[in-house]
């Protein structure tokens, strides 16, 4: 006997057409989509430097908005970074462009990850903020960066956890592993489900457990992520790692990339020089949208809405 | 290099097309999954991506064709992963009686969600070889070796029942 195609499908049809049309999905489909975007734009607003409001506290400085400056050699007081110092000079001008600060991460980021990743390049992506992938390692990476400098003083609540013991006394983390590696700079890496925006390891918050990932339930506002939190007293900068192509409907598959890997970039003299190109790309931009998370408007900032301009320490 | 796209722009052009493909995608998805409850789901997850990826979609009925199907295999892998842990309600996955006639949905649910995912695109859908291939990530012949033996497993399955019931003559016939 042979199966009729053509009849199976008219019988497939039959049978359908007795179950009757289907719910309107689409509503919901709409809301919960736009749901899922809020918190692409939240967890990219760190790498758009976006400080947001972090334990409800926004800081201001009382420098008059002329005396500016911007972050100067001498101020990275780091390890040596003449060995990574670009061929060209991203700060040639005092300013960073978006194409300046886009071809340093590429370049900063290909020489300070290990070599199995490869080369670092933009990449297309529908969050709000420039993402970046690697052409090697199994996964590939996707990165985000985001760097701000707000002066300790300022936004005194942004260092209030710096250490995996105080993050981990906040809420459970998968993960953490960190460094403190001379003139102030310290270094945490953490894996676990993150809060919105770049408050990751600093905001004081209640401790929850980790749930088992659920793409039709994911926590509002929390992603699952790896990240990379670099900082010194006056500069902060956020790299988040995870595998070419992850949204926040993917699972919560590690990106592949050890704790030890991740203390080494912090460390490395190209990912600093980075940094310090960072703060005035981070400065330079104008401010974004406010971030609508959940109905509510989250205020945020840039460079150009602080008092004190960026610096790095003396 | 980032995409960007207007919050209304994205929500009104997605409702329009969602609208009009919802109910297609529902039908395939019942077929897919073997029951309506499921099958609401599965539509529900595929309109979310295809909300989400919507500015850098350019076919959305091949993207949400894809997506769906992908997503049903992904969570029946889910599914087996759990499997010595909970025994999901799935009436889609019971073993046919054999004393009484199939359905031509009871059928198709019956067979491996795989193979279930191949006659589906293939014969109800009516995608070719190729586009069923790219649309599960495998190779054409994998595609034709799998639709061959799913309708083998469906006349078995159907036997003289669905040729007593059939009328019309046949244009494609495969065995």
């Amino acid at each position: 006997m042979s199966i009729p195609t053509d009849e199976l499908r008219a019988r497939l049809a039959r049978e359908l057409d007795e179950l009757g049309p289907g719910p309107d999905l689409v509503p919901e489909a709409a809301s919960r989509g736009a749901t899922s975007l809020r918190r692409r734009r939240a967890m990219g607003g760190a790498a758009l430097a976006v400080a947001a409001v972090v334990g409800g506290a926004v800081a201001t400085g009382v420098l008059a908005a002329g005396d500016e400056a911007s972050p100067t050699d001498e101020d990275l007081k780091v390890a040596d970074t003449t060995s990574a110092a670009p061929a060209w000079d991203p700060l040639a001008d005092g300013h960073v462009t978006e194409q300046e600060w886009e071809r340093a991460v590429a370049e900063a980021l290909s020489a300070a990850l290990p070599a199995r990743y490869g080369e670092v390049r933009p990449i297309e992506s529908d969050f709000d903020v420039q993402m970046f992938g690697t052409s090697g390692g199994s996964p590939q990476l996707q990165l985000d960066l985001g760097v701000s400098g707000w002066h300790r003083s300022e936004h005194p609540v942004r260092y209030q956890a710096h250490s995996c013991a105080a993050i981990d006394a906040a809420r459970e983390l998968h993960s953490c592993s960190d460094l403190e590696y001379g003139d102030g700079w310290f270094a945490v890496v953490e894996t676990g489900l993150m809060p919105p925006g770049n408050a990751g390891p600093f905001e004081e918050g209640e401790r929850i457990t980790i749930p088992e990932h659920d793409p039709d339930n994911i926590p509002d506002d929390w992603s699952f992520g790896t990240e990379l939190h670099v900082m010194n007293a006056d500069v902060s900068a956020r790299l988040g790692f995870s595998e070419l192509g992850w949204d926040e409907l993917s699972g919560n598959d590690l990106p592949g990339i050890t704790d030890e890997e991740m203390l080494a970039v912090a460390q490395d003299p190209a990912f600093l020089e980075l940094v310090r190109v960072g703060v005035q790309w981070w400065y330079d931009q104008p401010p974004p949208e406010p971030l609508e998370i959940d109905g509510e408007i989250v205020p945020t900032l840039t460079g150009k809405g602080q008092q004190v301009p960026p610096r790095f320490p003396s | 290099m980032t995409v960007t796209m207007g919050r209304r722009a994205r929500a009104d052009e997605f409702t329009a097309y969602a609208g009009q493909a919802q109910q297609r995608l529902f039908r395939q998805a019942v077929l897919l999954t073997g029951e309506a409850e499921s099958a609401r789901d599965l539509v529900q997850a595929t309109l979310v991506k295809l909300y989400v990826a919507w500015p850098r979609i350019d076919t959305p009925g091949a993207y949400a064709q894809r997506t769906m199907v992908r997503t049903f295999l992904d969570g029946r892998r889910k599914e087996r992963r759990e499997a010595e842990l909970h025994r999901p309600i799935d009436p889609g996955r019971a073993e046919p009686d054999p004393a009484q006639a199939l359905t031509v949905r009871q059928a198709i649910a019956a067979l491996p969600p795989r193979m279930r995912a191949v006659v589906v695109l293939r014969y109800w859908e009516d995608l070719t070889v190729d586009q069923t291939a790219a649309a599960l990530g495998c190779s054409s012949g994998n595609v034709k070796s799998t639709a061959s033996r799913g309708l083998d497993r469906l006349r078995d399955l159907l036997g003289d029942a669905f040729a007593e019931r059939t009328s019309t003559p046949a244009a494609e016939e495969l065995s």
